[in-house]
């Protein structure tokens, strides 16, 4: 689901630079590191009931089963910002036991008071407006299964357990359906769109149509529904299916769509679009008086960019962000299986429908200070949705239950992206600062790991900073120490997971299954562990002695290193003798005090856990040295922050 | 008039400004103390030391952070010393203030005296949002300029400085029509900043040549942190000395081209002994004294 969102976006890039800022020291660490070498296919990977087990060739959108598919039609006024909608959902139950019920959800129903599920939850410390100006909800008219031709839908339906929200409701079916049976259903719906406060609503004459239309829920092998109200941090899973819709706005209004054009035509001063997309699992459009548009195309996907007037550096931006970030993610997680994406930049009043993804559809957002800023918002903002195309889209897991496979991939996927687009340190581009992007997603987690497992459902999370923090940063993190400590497993077990579970629904398990594929079992205990135990570390050298040798020819002693927590993994430790000379021992996963004996030509003077900091997930790094030989004054500090101060004093009273 | 105005018009001026800007360093050294004492404790036991911060992207600068760990006590008592500078800096103005007013009686004096040095203070924090706006703009702007030459670390800071100057340049003019302003005492800002503007309009090359000195200065100071972080990150102990030297160096020019022309400015604005009373009151006597001072040059 949504971003990180331009704001946490921002937030990190602020952060970043900030942290920079400070000591206002400066190094040249440039050098973009090249894409990534291609790599061969992987053979190996854990099982899905929705996926091969390899793949020896990627899965297209042409190969995929289409569970529900619908064909709508939605005729928006843009003076009452109502759709007024009708069609049909072709649902095949693909599950091994007959059906005697239906979950749909009406997630604009989230918006249509304050005693829904959503408007209950607060942000506390996430994107998102908790104040709706103008409610929205949707109004079922008809919902009849034409092959029984009867009336499916009864009135005052609420979600299960939970009469003040309608956003999950139960329909009941007169028969069962039998598995491999196909139904029809009939349906016609008014949705009133809310004023922006997250992902969807209007704002002026702006309109951002997501979740607008009754949607099926997500049928499992087994026959039951991932069914759940509309919630503050999640809103995605579903089956893939085919989707038709044709969109009627007035003639002034520009549509952008998930999928094709595939029709327009103008009646009546209404202009009628169609749109079509094969295999995807959701359907959003926008449509408004003020977009200008630009175009793009990254081999043979059609790129378009949908921007306010004077977002033109913007969508520059984003379209070359994006074009990129297609070669980049194609090349890493498999071939992006759409012929067209489109970006939609929001005006400045609806920026909270900005930072979300839908199949084929991605929303940005972001002033035009920000197109001009040394930090790489705009980029990293596209790259992050766009990785949503793979880890959402493509990769369809339960976001509601497991956030962190959505968000907490994507936000892994994009860092990966922008270090090898732009550089280690290209989130924020100002050349002397060497801030990198794991340092930041690091300081974002560091104190959560003990509040929530990683793993948990996104209800679970008691705030939105922890959702945030853990879901977002703590997986990155955890993602990215495997990489280090494990020589870029956790990338190739992401590789392999991505293409088996292409056009799939995976759960963690199968990524834990990934990483043991490529890793063993120590990178894939501690992925588990850390995921779904809430596992964490602290390494920390307590103490360090060296005295000489009978024979005078050096100097033997011990360090002594204790390893908090109950995540396990390997650690290097670097002993630096008196004479600045170090030597490396490697201490094998595990847990608790170790002693390691050190041997060396001068007394040891320091120890320090970790030198290369690849264990990020080591939760406090300031413990990690132990001299006998404490370093002394700052003295670069000093003088670097008194010129800086006396800068500002000189500027501001020259 | 008072013996501390006498002696404020009896002293060079230019001796006042090099103290006012030896004071002003002094502060900056002691603020750097802060941040100073804070990166050597929180990294004093590795082995390169307050360098650590910045190794593998600021991992260890990001944790500090985070954690929020200062280390309270010498981080007090350099913030205390801060602030007892930044008293005293101010204590020049204010008493020139109180002399300035001190016939009217010490209670209205105070008063006044606080109030212009609150307006001085707004104007002075308005001023220094302005420029960061500027500076932030700059940055901004032509951050994508700078980041397109690639090859070489030297040219985007060049350029930058370039683009860079005619803000500090900006605000040093605005800063000596503020200054002016104190010294002839007036109320209202609008119609006596066109007064001071006039005042400085016959010291045209004077002026252009201490406001491009000003600016360079802080261009300079900016290179020289820059130059400093340079040599952090390459230890290049040559670069760092370089960068230092022409700081310093950079610094010694301006101070005195500073000095030569605000003590000028000063001696025409300030009357001498015998003029007419000009500085209180609500006439224009004092702007006409120093025009009347400046016609025959």
């Amino acid at each position: 689901m949504k971003a990180p969102g331009r704001s946490a976006v921002v937030g990190e890039a602020i952060a970043a630079f900030m942290g920079a800022v400070l000591l206002v020291s400066a190094a040249l660490l440039l050098g973009s590191i090249g894409p990534p070498a291609a790599r061969a296919l992987p053979t190996d990977s854990a099982s899905d009931s929705a996926a091969p087990a390899a793949t020896a060739a990627l899965r297209s959108a042409s190969d995929v089963k289409a569970v529900s598919s619908y064909t709508l039609s939605a005729s928006l006024d843009t003076d009452l910002h109502v759709i007024k909608g009708e069609g049909t959902i072709r649902f095949v139950n693909t599950s091994q036991k007959a059906l005697d019920r239906l979950f749909v959800h009406l997630y604009l129903n989230a918006f249509e008071h304050e005693h829904t599920v959503f408007r209950r939850e607060r942000s506390l410390g996430f994107r998102g407006h908790d104040r709706v100006d103008e409610p929205g909800d949707i109004r079922v008219k008809q919902f009849r299964w034409r092959e029984q031709a009867a009336e499916l839908w009864s009135a005052n339906a609420h979600s299960p357990g939970d009469p003040n929200d309608r956003t999950d409701i139960e329909v009941l079916l007169p028969r069962p359906l039998a598995p491999n049976e196909t139904m029809t259903i009939e349906m016609a719906f008014e949705s009133k769109l809310p004023s922006v406060a997250l992902r969807t609503g209007f704002a002026g004459s702006f309109h951002m149509a997501g979740q607008w239309f009754p949607k099926i829920a997500k049928l499992e092998p087994d026959g039951t529904f991932a069914h759940f109200p509309f919630q503050r941090f999640s809103e995605f899973y579903a089956d893939f299916g085919d989707y038709d819709v044709t969109i009627d706005v007035p003639q002034s209004f520009t549509v952008g769509a998930t999928g094709s054009l595939v029709e327009e035509r103008h009646e009546a001063e209404r202009r009628v679009v169609r749109y079509a997309q094969r295999s995807v699992h959701d359907f959003a459009f926008t449509a408004w008086d003020g977009f200008e548009e630009r175009t793009a195309s990254a081999g043979n996907v059609s790129l378009r960019c949908l921007f306010p007037r004077g977002q033109g550096r913007a969508a520059a931006i984003e379209l070359d962000a994006a074009v990129r970030g297609l070669a980049f993610f194609g090349e890493r997680y498999g071939e992006y299986p759409y012929e067209t994406l489109t970006i939609v930049h929001p005006p400045d009043a609806a920026a909270e429908a900005g930072g979300m993804e839908y199949p084929t559809l991605i929303t940005t957002g972001g002033s035009y200070a920000q197109s001009l800023a040394p930090g790489r918002v705009l980029e990293g903002l596209t790259l992050h949705e766009l990785g949503h195309q793979w880890f959402y889209g493509i990769v369809a897991s339960n976001e509601n239950a497991s956030a962190m496979l959505d968000e907490g991939l994507t936000t892994y996927a994009t860092a990966e992206a922008i270090v090898a687009l732009y550089g280690e340190d290209g989130l924020v581009d100002i050349d002397p600062f060497p801030v990198s992007i794991a340092a930041v997603e690091r300081a974002r987690q560091v104190g959560y790991f003990s509040h929530q497992a990683v793993a948990a459902s996104a209800g679970e999370f008691v705030s939105g900073a922890d959702y945030g923090a853990l879901v977002y940063g703590r997986s990155a993190t955890i993602y990215r120490t495997l990489d280090l400590v494990f020589d870029g497993v956790f990338r190739d077990a992401l590789a392999d997971f991505a293409r088996a579970h292409r056009f799939g629904h995976p759960t963690p398990n199968d990524l834990v299954a990934a990483v043991r594929a490529r890793g063993g079992d120590v990178p894939a205990a501690a992925l588990a562990r850390a995921i779904f135990d809430k596992g964490w570390l602290d390494a920390q050298p307590l103490g360090l002695w060296s005295r000489a040798m009978a024979d005078g020819k050096g100097y033997q002693g011990e360090v002594v290193i204790a390893r908090h927590g109950d995540l396990s993994l390997p650690l290097v430790v670097e002993m630096t003798d008196t004479e600045g000379k170090s030597q490396r021992k490697t201490l094998d996963a595990g847990n608790g005090a170790v002693k390691v004996a050190y041997e060396g030509a001068a007394p040891i003077a320091y120890v320090v856990v970790d030198p290369d900091r690849a264990v990020l997930l080591d939760e406090d790094k300031r413990n990690d040295a132990l001299g006998n030989q404490p370093a002394g004054f700052a003295w670069r500090t000093w003088l670097t922050s008194s010129l800086t101060t006396a800068a500002l004093f000189h500027a501001t009273s020259p | 008039m008072s013996a501390l105005g006498e002696r404020a018009r009896v002293l060079p001026a230019w001796r006042a400004v090099v103290l006012g800007f030896a004071v002003r360093l002094v502060f900056a050294a002691t603020v750097g103390l802060v941040p100073a004492t804070w990166a050597a404790e929180s990294t004093r036991h590795f082995p390169r030391g307050e360098l650590a911060l910045l190794e593998q992207g600021g991992v260890l600068l990001f944790d500090v952070l985070v954690h929020g760990s200062l280390p309270y006590g010498a981080t007090r008592v350099a913030g205390a010393l801060s602030l007892i500078l930044a008293v005293l800096a101010l204590i020049p103005f204010g008493g020139l203030v109180f002399e300035l007013y001190r016939p009217r009686g010490l209670a209205r004096a105070l008063t006044q005296s606080i109030a212009r040095i609150g307006t001085s203070l707004l104007l002075a924090g308005v001023s220094l949002l302005l420029l960061s706006l500027v500076v932030i703009f700059e940055t901004f702007a032509f951050g994508p300029v700078i980041a397109s030459f690639e090859g070489t670390s030297a040219w985007p800071w060049i350029i930058g400085a370039l683009f860079a100057l005619p803000a500090p340049a900006a605000f040093a003019l605005y800063g000596d029509a503020l200054r002016l302003r104190g010294l002839l005492a007036r109320d209202g800002f609008f119609d006596r900043f066109g007064v001071t503007l006039r005042l400085l309009r016959p010291h045209a090359l004077g002026c252009f040549a201490r406001y491009l000195s000003s600016a360079a200065l802080q261009v300079c100071f900016v290179g020289g942190a820059v130059a400093l972080g340079l040599a952090v990150v390459a230890r290049s102990t040559s670069v760092f000395a370089v960068g230092m030297l022409g700081a310093f160096a950079l610094l010694a020019a301006a101070s005195f081209a500073r000095a030569w022309l605000l003590a000028h400015l000063v001696s025409v604005v300030l009357p001498g002994p015998g003029d007419v009373e000009p500085l209180h009151g609500s006439s224009d006597v004092g702007y006409e004294a120093a025009r009347s001072r400046e016609e025959p040059r």
